[in-house]
């Protein structure tokens, strides 16, 4: 793991209750998750560990008003997606008991029980070897569709595109629904997407890809896990208006994400010209296959940073 | 030599006496207004908290230019909230050092303290409700203050000095 990047793990740990921070200090964490009465569970790369701290009541209790700075009512609509973006990209994702409006919508949490903080890396330079098949002869990206199950590493691989197209001159604009893409608090990127990226930060992908095309007119749209109906046709939208699109989907084969009604729209009408296909084989970042939609042959390719 | 020295005993006697009724009178006059800038402040954050969801250290920051010592306990809140305290653990602290430098009695430090509980630990249609019961509950405590301090400061003014005078009349 020679090019992560995680220079705040010191001041992340400061928001931990300060009888964890020891056992917390030397760790390498992708995920922390806390449960009331269970003990904190480390997750790492491959592997987990438990450590012989049980999280009581009162430190979910610290860690969630030092995640919310105290304020968690100004994360209202963060809270009923189920997470908050933390300063640094990282996200914390929480459950405990819903709260309903009279139709029946999520409206908030409460009594929150568990914490998950899974820790925001880049991996900078893990889209450098999927160039040659992405690039027309002009230097455009093609219209990239990435294929991976969770945890494979396709947001990492977004961004990390995101950033090399926008430093080598295009103009970039992430519809980032969920802050995963560029980590943003307070509408800041807090990891590195390039210089000539803008992103839109909690937007609906669909409205916010029209946003863009009306406002930013980028030369690329970047968004995440795509799949609702109104997200094809916003795409089909910015396809026809000559900005290139790459975008990610849920799922292990290409033939899962083709069974997906809206997708398969999407796929069988050729508008994506090139997919990737990730798995966590070889660790997060393995490429499956690279290369255009109809003409697939078995390839393999193995990410740098893996 | 001996009768200036009675004189100047006498005189420290009254000056004694009455200083300490200044004192109560001045405690009587000073509690209704820090409770009415308490009050202020509460209603303030809820303005804050409530329709522009600020975050909770900037908005008791904003309050903090408002009065001396609420302005102080205010301040003292929100940087130990920045200090990555929680809310609550940072409320409680300051609320011991605003009891010994105000002039709020135990009931009002009290209210307070139920509001230090809750804040900033729930959505904001609840944190409504525990702002809205607690600048009721310190609208009545001013209101009995002010009462109070019509009642009392007076009296404790001329009380002090004439308590001295008595002392010296019954010396003498």
């Amino acid at each position: 793991m020679d090019k992560v990047i995680n220079t705040d793990w010191t001041s992340l740990l400061k928001l931990f209750p300060s009888h964890w921070q020891d056992s917390l200090y030397h760790l390498d964490c992708l995920e922390i998750r806390a449960r009331t009465g269970k003990p904190v569970q480390i997750v790492q790369s491959g592997k987990e560990i438990m450590l012989p701290i049980i999280a009581s009541n009162q430190d979910i209790q610290h860690l969630v008003s030092a995640f919310s700075g105290s304020s968690l009512y100004a994360f209202e609509d963060e809270l009923r997606q189920g997470y908050i973006t933390l300063p640094g990209g990282h996200r914390v994702g929480f459950a405990g008991k819903a709260l309903l409006d009279p139709k029946g919508h999520i409206r908030g949490l409460k009594h929150i029980s568990t914490i998950c903080l899974r820790i925001a890396k880049s991996v900078k330079g893990c889209a450098d070897r999927l160039w040659r098949e992405l690039l027309d002869a002009e230097g455009c990206p093609y219209h990239t569709l990435v294929i991976s199950p969770p945890q494979a590493g396709k947001t990492t691989l977004l961004r990390d595109m995101a950033r090399q197209l926008s430093d080598k001159g295009q103009r970039v604009c992430i519809i980032d629904e969920r802050s995963e893409i560029a980590g943003c608090y307070n509408g800041r990127p807090q990891l590195d997407v390039g210089l000539r990226t803008d992103v839109l930060d909690g937007c609906p992908k669909a409205e916010g890809m029209l946003m863009a095309l009306r406002a930013l007119s980028p030369d690329v749209i970047v968004t995440d896990e795509i799949g609702r109906a109104e997200d094809a046709s916003a795409i089909e939208e910015a396809l026809n208006s000559g900005v290139r699109v790459m975008a990610s989907a849920h799922g292990a084969t290409y033939e899962e994400v083709a069974a997906r009604p809206n997708l398969s729209t999407l796929l069988q009408r050729g508008l994506f010209q090139r997919v990737v296909i990730l798995s966590n084989r070889r660790g997060p970042g393995t490429v499956e296959y690279i290369g255009g939609v109809f003409s697939r042959q078995k390839g393999e390719h193995h990410a740098q940073h893996s | 030599m001996h009768n200036i020295a009675n004189i100047l005993c006498y005189a420290l006697i009254i000056y004694g006496s009455s200083m300490m009724g200044f004192t109560i009178a001045r405690n009587y006059a000073e509690r209704p207004r820090q409770l009415q800038a308490l009050l202020t402040g509460v209603q303030i954050l809820l303005t804050e908290i409530v329709y522009a969801a600020t975050p909770l250290s900037e908005a008791l920051q904003n309050l903090s230019r408002s009065c001396d010592t609420i302005g102080a306990f205010f301040s003292r809140v929100a940087q130990e909230i920045d200090n990555l305290k929680p809310a609550r653990i940072a409320w409680e602290e300051g609320l011991e050092q605003l009891q010994a430098a105000s002039a709020l009695l135990a009931p009002d430090i009290e209210a307070l303290r139920a509001l230090g509980d809750v804040i900033g630990t729930s959505d904001r249609e609840d944190q409504q409700r525990h702002l809205l019961l607690a600048s009721r509950r310190i609208e009545g405590l001013h209101q009995s203050a002010v009462n109070e301090a019509a009642k009392n400061e007076r009296l404790w003014r001329y009380l002090g000095v004439l308590a001295g005078i008595v002392a010296v009349i019954i010396i003498f």
